[in-house]
């Protein structure tokens, strides 16, 4: 228990050893700070979703509720559509660790060629989404008539902007590497990217299990939760 | 957060490269120290608007249907102006935007906060959730006067004013706040773990830096919930989703909800609500800490017991948030639980408390304007506190809650006390500013008046609750069971509001005259330890540190250690340069015991 | 120096005034003596910390004041200090916890023998409901709210159809009977609380939550809404009457059940303009008032206000102050009405009265009227057309001189004054934030250029 040891020590008392003197390069620490920074943002986003999804539980046990899936009927039942969405956005993540990669070996054609492809599949991603949404209101399945439709949209909509504001942050960190970013420090950026692309796609399956799953899952969830 | 041994920055150099132009220097600026006080200059401008605000309410309530310009609906949007101002848009803005941005950096020895460009940007979106709120004071139907907590149905239904375009303003602003405050947390959290010079380990932080740094991952950590329940609610309002809204009715008609909880958004809105007690409080605690030790030329007492102690705090507040709801009407026996929590987080606050008084014991107190309004703080707040302590204790709070003396209490604890300590802490740093001190005279009369004004408002606003007046009426008419001195005594609660309120104009004027004309204070004035009063330059330049960053040796509460010539030592100073008194100069290290 | 002796005088000052304010809890008129005693434990208990804490604080800071030829010591920390500190800290707020626990644990413990009485909280009135004999509430709902059944029961509930209906916002409640009181709320949050009780618990929209208590006193209790639930959320305010075994008998028999007030509509026109023709000589045979008698229009009036309003002149609750002389002439008038079924009928033949437009009156500013009327309007409507669910009768289309007239009255407490006016009280609450005669005559001038509509 590192933490705990450091918050023991009296600080009063001369170090038993004087603290080092070599400094890190200021690449490094630029890094490492950039990765500590998106460690708390990580958790913020966490905390958001963990408390959107808390609501949510306790709702799923209101007399209105209607799951969204578990009948023939319902629109995800059959929920081929996520699976594909799912598919995009697990692309995206694996094609932006390839472009780390290549932008660690210095080779240009690939790192253009990976980096189009996260594009493209984050950007098919999120208009399969809307095209989920477009689908429900055809159906009938509008936001106000029902909690779970509610949440459906809720929940999509703000992973939707996370990942938008996931891909402002690329396309930056694209259009600095085009002008004077050297390969290592966007082989950094990269790599903080693609650890909140990761994040971002564990997050979207949790909400695809959690929206789709059925009245009686919800019910041993709350019963498990105690609501 | 693994990693938490002494990490050093580099000496980033590029930094130093100054702006040279005025909009570069003053209004686009990345420096830590201009964004502080761009922060704090908001914040207090922000906060005076709330003053008036208060005082506008407190002349309803001392002199009920005197004032035209009151009426119940321009009443309701005053308290709930005046609440959400002060608690989030000054103390939180001003504590951390303001105070955490300023001396971070310097205190633990860095050019600058890890992201300025991302520091600049917090600013300008926290100027622009501000613009926001205050321009719903100019939209149709005027800002929502649904209370600071802003409680579903009531806030969007239309019994309540500005249930239209003003509670959508509010909730907006509330957005953006949250995320202009998360990237100056990030920014805030980073620059402590991954900036701190060379030897600056965790344990040798000043207090303050402690106080911030708790507060700011609470910050982070509750300020969500605050977000996804306004967005709950803009959904409720806008789309006519039903996250909120049960079947109900307004004003005799039926809605179109149902099947929403109203408690629900309690649960979301306190999860938030009572860590920002704290989020205002831990930072204060921290920076009254490093006043007491200074001026009372001592260590801090019991440096260790004072960080786990904030700690613990911090861990415990994200425990305690249903003690506001004990009447709610939530699952009763969640009373015992919140109760106990509640009372728990009760003992290491009492800890600091007698830390902060041990501090003071065999010290030598100089009696400075900062000194003043930290003795004022302990003893406002161990008054707040232990009102808390009856509150909190859940059947006492039966026949309190929603009176005046939760008002009194909160007020008492979360009010007058961090302000105590904000301007202890202004008195105190302002000569890092400017290079001169405050006047002091000014100084004393503004605390007296401010420590024995505010004493005089919230002392007997507890009796009214004792009562049974409530909170948040706009007048109590004539009743069987209050006798008419109450109205007088609220009368006398008005007047002394009103003299509190001129004196802190005593303060402005003394800030802006003593900027230009105050007395010189010459380099740290205070003879303190801490790091930001070393810099090359006074006050701080651009980069804060010259050439080199500083080495520290020390915890920064070396203060009349024994048989040292001085009765301080600054963190940066060396073991081999400490001077010792002529006669022991053959002791070794005196402070191995 | 001077902040230590502030510090001392500051608490005595705390001490005296505690000790000698005349502000304190209201005598306690309910079974929770334990709440007292807790509250008064805990008092012991800070205060004595508070006293202690203090006063160290002015020795400290005056003996260790600073002294040139002094040095402050140096002591990092002295665990066993803090230890012990920790230890009588954490046995001092046990000692307070325990009661309270032990308390809070009794009163979510509803007592077997208790009466249930339904309290439906709305913005910004109070009702109630009786379970009637068969000792059960029926089943309600929300969309069932009408006109007709305002507390929106079930008819298809055998429950309901016996339930006691109290359409009021006094509520009598029999000495040392405890009492479950279910909380309901129509539209937004409310508070249930009776300071003399000690305890309050808030009412939501969508749940039903309860509160138990015994009343040990008699006599008449506020009742106040102490969640804040709108513009008029001072305004909310009922009583609670404490009532004798044979008081109480009195006042149940005299409530209609639910299935009463549904059959209750049988008011006869015809009748009703027989006994009209004793008001034609002042109210006009067309109900349009004459300024002249001093008395109001009465066209286009609802028949629920109407009938509150006879019956309180009938009943000596409205025009009994000597201020009031048309008032007065009024509540003699109304003698003329022989029972309760008169003075339906004559509502409702004066409801089907065609409302005729009467001339503006302008004598004030009805722009800055306009910004005066945005608090009424949130209960009488915004084209002052009046709302059955507020209690609030229409307002447009009335004589100037009679709206004046009214609001001073309020303002004086001419009306609205008697302990049985249920909804006058609000009036004068209200009417106050008109301050001055101006603000009166602007009001009135709004109200007065608005079209009259049904």
């Amino acid at each position: 228990m590192h933490i705990l040891k450091t918050l023991r020590v009296k600080p009063w008392l001369p170090a038993e050893l004087e603290p080092q003197t070599n400094l890190p390069s200021a690449l490094l620490n630029k890094e490492k700070s950039a990765s500590t920074a998106l460690q708390f943002f990580l958790a913020v986003i966490t905390v958001v979703f963990l408390l959107f999804t808390i609501t949510f539980l306790q709702r799923t046990q209101s007399f209105d509720f209607q799951a969204l899936s578990g009948e023939p009927w319902l629109p995800f039942t059959n929920a081929n559509i996520l699976w594909q969405n799912s598919a995009y956005l697990l692309l995206a993540s694996i094609s932006i660790i390839l472009a780390k990669k290549f932008a660690e070996q210095q080779s240009l054609y690939a790192i253009i060629i990976s980096l189009t492809a996260t594009t493209l599949f984050t950007l098919l991603f999120i208009s399969g989404q809307v095209q989920v949404w477009q689908q429900l209101n055809q159906s009938g399945f509008y936001i106000t008539t029902n909690p779970a439709n509610s949440y459906y949209f809720l929940l999509t909509g703000v992973h939707a902007l996370h990942i938008v504001g996931g891909v402002l942050v690329f396309m930056r960190c694209i259009w600095l590497f085009y002008f004077n970013l050297s390969y290592q420090q966007l082989a950094s950026r990269l790599k903080l990217c693609a650890r909140y692309w990761h994040y971002l796609f564990f997050i979207w399956l949790f909400l695809f299990c959690l929206l789709t799953s059925d009245a009686d899952t919800f019910k041993t969830i709350a019963l498990i939760c105690g609501f | 957060m693994t990693k938490m041994e002494n990490v050093a920055i580099a000496d980033q150099v590029d930094h130093s490269s100054h702006p040279s132009t005025f909009m570069g220097k003053y209004i686009w600026s990345q420096d830590h120290k201009v964004i502080a006080i761009q922060y704090s200059i908001t914040a207090i401008a922000v906060g005076l608007v709330a003053l008036v605000l208060s005082g506008m309410m407190r002349l309803q309530l001392g002199f009920p249907n005197e004032f035209s310009f009151i009426d119940p609906s321009s009443y309701l949007q005053f308290v709930t102006m005046h609440g959400m101002i002060m608690v989030i848009y000054l103390l939180t803005a001003l504590l951390l935007g303001g105070f955490g941005n300023y001396l971070i950096p310097l205190m633990i020895g860095a050019r600058d906060m890890v992201f300025p460009y991302l520091n600049m940007l917090s600013y300008w979106t926290y100027l622009l959730s501000v613009t926001v709120l205050i321009s719903s004071f100019l939209v149709s139907g005027g800002p929502t006067g649904a209370g600071w907590t802003l409680y579903p149905p009531q806030a969007i239904l239309s019994g309540t004013p500005g249930a239209d375009a003003g509670i959508l303003l509010m909730l907006l602003s509330l957005a953006i706040f949250i995320v202009a405050f998360t990237m100056g947390g990030l920014n805030y959290v980073t620059t402590i773990l991954q900036a701190r010079t060379n030897g600056m380990t965790l344990m040798r932080m000043p207090l303050t830096l402690w106080g911030i740094f708790v507060a700011t991952i609470l910050g982070l950590l509750a300020f969500p919930a605050l977000l996804v329940s306004a967005i709950m609610m803009i959904f409720d309002k806008v789309i006519g989703t039903s996250f909120f809204m049960p079947a109900i009715l307004s004003l005799g008609e039926t809605l179109d909800h149902s099947g929403g909880s109203p408690i629900l958004f309690q649960h979301l809105f306190w999860f938030f609500g009572h860590p920002e007690v704290y989020i205002v409080a831990l930072p204060a605690f921290g920076m009254v800490s490093d006043v007491i030790s200074i001026h009372a030329r001592k260590n801090i007492f019991g440096y260790r017991m004072m960080v786990w102690a904030i700690i613990a705090i911090g861990g415990l507040s994200f425990v305690v948030w249903a003690h506001h709801m004990y009447v709610s009407g939530m699952n009763p026996y969640f009373g015992f639980f919140f109760a106990t929590t509640t009372l728990i987080i009760a003992i290491p606050t009492a800890l600091k408390v007698y830390n902060w008084l041990l501090t003071l014991w065999r010290g030598n107190i100089h009696l400075t304007v900062p000194m003043l309004f930290a003795i004022g703080f302990i003893f406002t707040f161990t008054h707040g506190g232990l009102t808390g302590l009856m509150l909190g204790n859940v059947v006492i709070d039966l026949p309190l809650s929603d009176t005046f003396f939760v008002v009194a209490h909160f007020h008492m604890v979360m009010g007058v006390s961090p302000i105590m300590v904000l301007f202890a802490a202004i008195y105190h740093w302002f000569p890092l500013l400017t290079g001169r001190f405050l006047n002091n005279k000014l100084g004393k009369f503004h605390f007296w008046g401010t420590f024995l004004g505010t004493y005089a408002i919230y002392l007997p606003m507890h009796y009214l609750g004792f009562l049974g007046v409530p909170r948040r009426y706009y007048a109590m008419g004539d009743t069987d069971f209050i006798p008419e001195s109450a109205q007088s005594l609220n009368a006398g609660i008005t007047v002394s509001a009103i003299i509190v309120g001129l004196v802190q104009v005593v303060f402005i004027i003394n800030v802006i005259w003593s900027t230009f004309k105050g007395k010189k204070s010459g380099r740290n004035p205070w003879q303190a330890t801490s790091l930001e009063w070393q810099t090359a330059q006074f006050p701080p330049g651009h980069g804060n540190w010259g050439k080199k960053i500083p080495q520290v040796h020390r915890w920064a509460y070396d203060y009349s250690v024994p048989n040292v010539k001085d009765d301080f030592i600054p963190q940066n100073v060396a073991p081999k340069d400490v001077e010792y008194l002529a006669d022991e100069k053959n002791n070794n290290n005196p402070r191995e015991k | 120096m001077t902040i230590a002796i502030v510090i001392i005088l500051l608490v005595i000052a705390t001490l005296l005034f505690h000790f000698i304010s005349p502000w304190w809890f209201t005598p306690l008129a309910s079974n929770w003596q334990a709440i007292d005693d807790t509250i008064n434990i805990s008092l012991w208990v800070v205060g004595t910390v508070f006293v202690a804490v203090s006063l160290f604080l002015a020795f400290v800071v005056f003996k260790y004041r600073h002294n040139k030829d002094r040095r402050a010591d140096y002591q990092p920390e002295n665990s066993k200090l803090e230890g012990w500190l920790t230890v009588v800290t954490t046995i001092g707020v046990a000692a307070m916890l325990a009661p309270g626990l032990v308390v809070w644990g009794e009163f979510i413990t509803v007592p077997k023998n208790s009466e249930i009485v339904e309290v439906v909280g709305q913005q910004w009135h109070w009702s109630y409901r009786l379970p009637g004999k068969d000792g059960k509430l029926g089943k309600t709902s929300i969309k069932l709210i009408s006109e007709d059944n305002p507390f929106g029961l079930d008819v298809n509930d055998i429950y309901g159809a016996d339930d006691l209906l109290v359409n009021s916002n006094v509520l009598h409640l029999l000495i040392d009977q405890p009492v479950k009181a279910v909380l309901r709320s129509k539209d937004v949050l409310h508070n249930f609380a009776v300071p003399q009780f000690r305890v309050k618990m808030d009412l939501v929209p969508g749940a039903v939550t309860f509160v138990w208590f015994t009343p040990t006193k008699l006599g008449r209790y506020e009742l106040l809404c102490e969640e804040l639930c709108g513009i008029a959320h001072f305004t909310m305010r009922g009583y609670i009457k404490v009532d004798s075994v044979s008081d109480y008998q009195t006042w149940l028999a005299s409530l209609p059940t639910f299935t009463q007030t549904l059959a209750r509509d049988t008011a006869n026109i015809e009748q009703g303009k027989q006994h009209y023709a004793s008001c034609v000589s002042c109210h006009g045979i067309d109900g349009q008032g004459n300024d002249a008698m001093n008395a109001p229009k009465l066209a286009g009036l609802s028949r629920w206000y109407l009938h509150r309003q006879l019956s309180y002149f009938k009943q000596k609750i409205r025009g009994q102050n000597n201020a009031d002389l048309y008032g007065q002439q009024m509540a003699a008038m109304s003698a003329l009405l022989p029972d309760d079924k008169a003075i339906e009928d004559v509502s409702a033949y004066i409801n089907s009265l065609q409302s005729i437009k009467s001339k503006p009156v302008t004598t004030g500013d009805a722009i800055k009227g306009k910004s005066f009327y945005k608090n009424c309007a949130y209960c009488h409507g915004e084209h002052a057309q009046g709302n059955f669910a507020m209690n609030a009768p229409k307002l447009a289309g009335q004589h100037a001189w009679y709206l004046k007239r009214q609001i001073n009255a309020y303002q004086q407490g001419i009306r609205g004054k008697h302990p049985a006016d249920l909804y006058g009280k609000q009036m004068i609450l209200m009417s106050k934030s008109l301050h001055d005669q101006r603000a009166v005559n602007d009001v009135v001038s709004y109200i007065n250029s608005l079209p009259s509509v049904k």
